[in-house]
Parts: structure tokens; C-alpha cells; sequence
């Protein structure tokens, strides 16, 4: 016994199944971020700032502090500007990492992310710093961006891909030679329940 | 009891499950902001320019008026043309950014947005201006730093950012350049609260 698919507006069509067994379908595509946004108000962007200096200056760092909720990011955009006093850029030591592990331990700027649905009164269960706090730990990498060139800028779009768990923590830092000069990201990110 | 499903078009043909259970389909998508412009005639782009001069300008703020619908960004582009006067590009103290939860005060001019379905009559219930209008500050959310006379960039929001009614996105350039445009191009669709 089978079953039709009938159009319920009274128009007599009925869904269609093609020659390699597929259901014909019609999707309108919604990117994850409009979706938690508009049904959750849990989507959120952080920025942060930090003054290049010679060694590793994070300008964000991001921990979930979430128990029920995963923080997922959807895009990340970094830029440098105006890099001064070091070798000059590009250069294999000047470079942008994301990396996960370290903890904060001093230092910074507390920073609030905003949740980009207005009117939506949630708070991202997130602690975030941003201007060059001090980390403890050892960082795993995964990925790396070398600047290319005064106000060169990236976008990394994970398209969820990268999520923090309960206490997880995330960084973006800027590593090299210059003296001065400002290094800026912005993190996009929601909160998603981990139930599983 | 079990069902198939059967094909509507007279072929003979039945759905198949795989064998990780899922039912086999094939999909014709599309961006959201197309099938907003075409069933709904809601998608709209509006734009603003503002002179440059030292401090903060706002090219464009657009507002929700509309206790109903829901004012869904996609994209925003901006270009800065014929900087001149301050500091050389890139610069730290150059950038433009966008601002969630400001507000409109006073003066600029009226913004229109424009319906990108050609022959729909919608209008958004909105306010905005462009011209550099008097605005209260909001919260930023994004910042960027031209890097050379002409430069531009676009963000790609995917609807992620929501202005409901009495709310506002603004648009500013800050910076030390006493002349030139900072141009701003926002797309967006009015979507019913209940969608």
C-alpha cells in the first residue's frame, strides 16, 4: 500500500517522486545563525581590540559558560592595522592564530557580546575578554592566517563547525615582531542547547 | 503498518529510505531573501552616503516601525571614496562600524528603501536616514578598517541580525578625514513575527 502526498490548499497536485526514487522537494534555505536568531534570540557578536607588541597578543578570548548550551561560532574576521617596528609584512613570523585550551588568568577587558536580535533580552552565557589578557595554559591551534599586508583582513567561515562545550575556551591572537600597530577581530557566534 | 510514498505524476515511481534511514529527496533551494522577494514582495535595499569630516559621521540609520514584521539584514556593503585631509589609510583611528540599539535624534534626510521585486507596491514600515543625521550611540557590533581610498567591503549577515519594532541599526564612519563619501548599501526583508 502507498501513499500520495496531496497538496492541502485545494489545488489538486500532489508530490512528485523521480526516476532515481527521490521525493521532489522545495527548500527555502535559512542559514543556521537567521534560524537561532529569529527562534532563539541567542545570536550574539563580540569584538575586540589589542595593541600589537613582540610575542603572542590575544584580542579575544571566549569560554562557554553555558552547562546546557554549546557556543557555536558561524564567522570570524580579523584585521591588522598599521603594523609598525617589525620585519615587514608578510613574513612566516607574523601571523593570526585561532586556537582552543588556554584560560584566562589576568589582564584584559571584560567585553559584553550583543545579541544582534533586538529586543531578545538573552545574555550569551559566555566570559570574554578582549586587549591582550593574560593566558595560562597551552594552546591548540587550528588555523593560522599570515597577515599579507597593512589592513589586510580575513573572514574565517566555520559555518558552525567550531562549537565549545561546557568551560571550553577559544582565542584569537595576533603572533610577531611589531612594536605597534592594532590588531581587530569580531567573533559571531550563538548559544545551542547540547542536549543530545 | 508501513506506508510508501508514491509519486504524484503518473511515473510509477516510490520514494526510497537508504540504509542510515533517510528518506531520499532532492531539493531545489534558495536563498531565503529570494523566496522572501518572490512570495512575499518584502525584500528591499536602501542606501546612504554621509561627508566625511573629522570625528563620527552616520551615513544611513534605518528604524522598525512596524509592530508586526521584523526587519532581517543579509548584506550590507560600504566603500569609502576620496578620503582626504587626515591621517594615510589603514589607520587605527579610521573604521567604519555598525551599531545595534542606537537611536535617531535629528536632521539627515529621508532614505527610501527600494522593493527589489520591481513591480510590488510593498513598502517597509520603517524610518531611516541617511546624510549624516544627529543619532544616539549603540552597541557595536562590527568595525572595519579601510585599507586605501576606494576600498569596500561587504558583510554577509545571513539574517542573523533582527530589528524588531522601536528598534534601529545605524551605520558611522569615525576617523580624522576632512573630505570624501563613506557610502553604505543595506539589503533586507521584512519577515511577520510569527514566521
Amino acid at each position: 500500500m502507498g501513499i500520495f502526498i496531496e497538496d492541502a490548499q485545494g489545488r489538486g497536485s500532489s508530490a512528485g517522486v523521480n526516476k532515481n526514487n527521490q521525493l521532489e522537494v522545495r527548500a527555502e534555505v535559512e542559514s543556521s545563525q537567521h534560524a537561532i536568531s529569529q527562534r532563539d534570540g541567542q545570536a550574539y557578536q563580540v569584538v575586540g581590540t589589542a595593541t600589537l607588541s613582540a610575542a603572542t597578543v590575544p584580542v579575544l578570548h571566549l569560554k562557554n559558560t553555558s552547562s546546557t548550551k554549546d557556543m557555536v561560532f558561524t564567522y570570524i574576521r580579523h584585521q591588522i592595522v598599521a603594523p609598525t617596528g617589525g620585519t615587514a609584512i608578510p613574513n612566516v613570523a607574523n601571523y593570526v592564530t585561532v586556537a582552543f585550551n588556554r584560560t584566562y588568568a589576568s589582564g584584559g577587558t571584560l567585553t559584553v557580546p550583543v545579541n544582534v536580535n533586538r529586543k531578545s533580552g538573552n545574555t550569551a552565557e559566555a566570559t570574554i575578554y578582549n586587549n591582550t589578557p593574560v593566558l595560562a595554559g597551552t594552546a591548540v591551534e587550528m588555523d593560522r592566517w599570515y597577515t599579507r599586508a597593512d589592513g589586510d583582513m580575513n573572514v574565517w567561515n566555520k559555518e558552525g563547525a567550531v562549537r565549545l562545550g561546557p568551560n571550553d575556551t577559544m582565542e584569537i591572537s595576533y603572533t610577531g615582531d611589531q612594536t605597534g600597530g592594532l590588531i581587530y577581530a569580531r567573533a559571531s557566534f550563538y548559544m545551542e542547547s547540547n542536549e543530545v | 503498518m508501513s506506508n510508501v510514498i508514491k509519486s504524484g505524476t503518473g511515473n510509477g515511481k516510490l520514494a526510497s529510505v537508504d540504509d542510515s534511514n533517510r528518506l531520499q529527496v532532492r531539493a531545489y533551494s534558495e536563498a531565503f531573501q529570494h523566496t522572501i522577494a518572490d512570495e512575499d514582495q518584502q525584500a528591499y535595499q536602501v542606501i546612504g552616503e554621509a561627508t566625511l569630516s573629522s570625528g563620527t559621521v552616520t551615513p544611513l540609520i534605518i528604524t522598525n516601525n512596524n509592530a508586526d514584521n521584523r526587519i532581517v539584514v543579509t548584506y550590507i556593503r560600504t566603500q569609502v571614496v576620496g578620503s582626504s585631509g587626515g591621517t594615510a589609510l589603514p589607520d587605527s583611528g579610521n573604521y567604519f562600524s555598525i551599531d545595534l540599539g542606537g537611536s535617531y535624534t535629528s536632521g539627515g534626510t529621508v532614505a527610501t528603501p527600494v522593493n527589489t521585486t520591481v513591480s510590488s507596491g510593498n513598502l517597509p514600515i520603517v524610518t531611516a536616514y541617511q546624510g549624516d543625521p544627529t543619532v544616539v550611540a549603540g552597541s557595536t557590533v562590527d568595525k572595519w578598517f579601510p585599507v586605501s581610498d576606494g576600498d569596500k567591503n561587504s558583510f554577509n549577515k545571513e539574517g542573523s541580525i533582527i530589528i524588531r519594532q522601536g528598534q534601529s541599526i545605524q551605520f558611522n564612519y569615525t576617523g580624522d578625514q576632512t573630505s570624501g563619501t563613506v557610502y553604505v548599501r543595506l539589503s533586507f526583508v521584512m519577515m511577520q513575527e510569527h514566521d
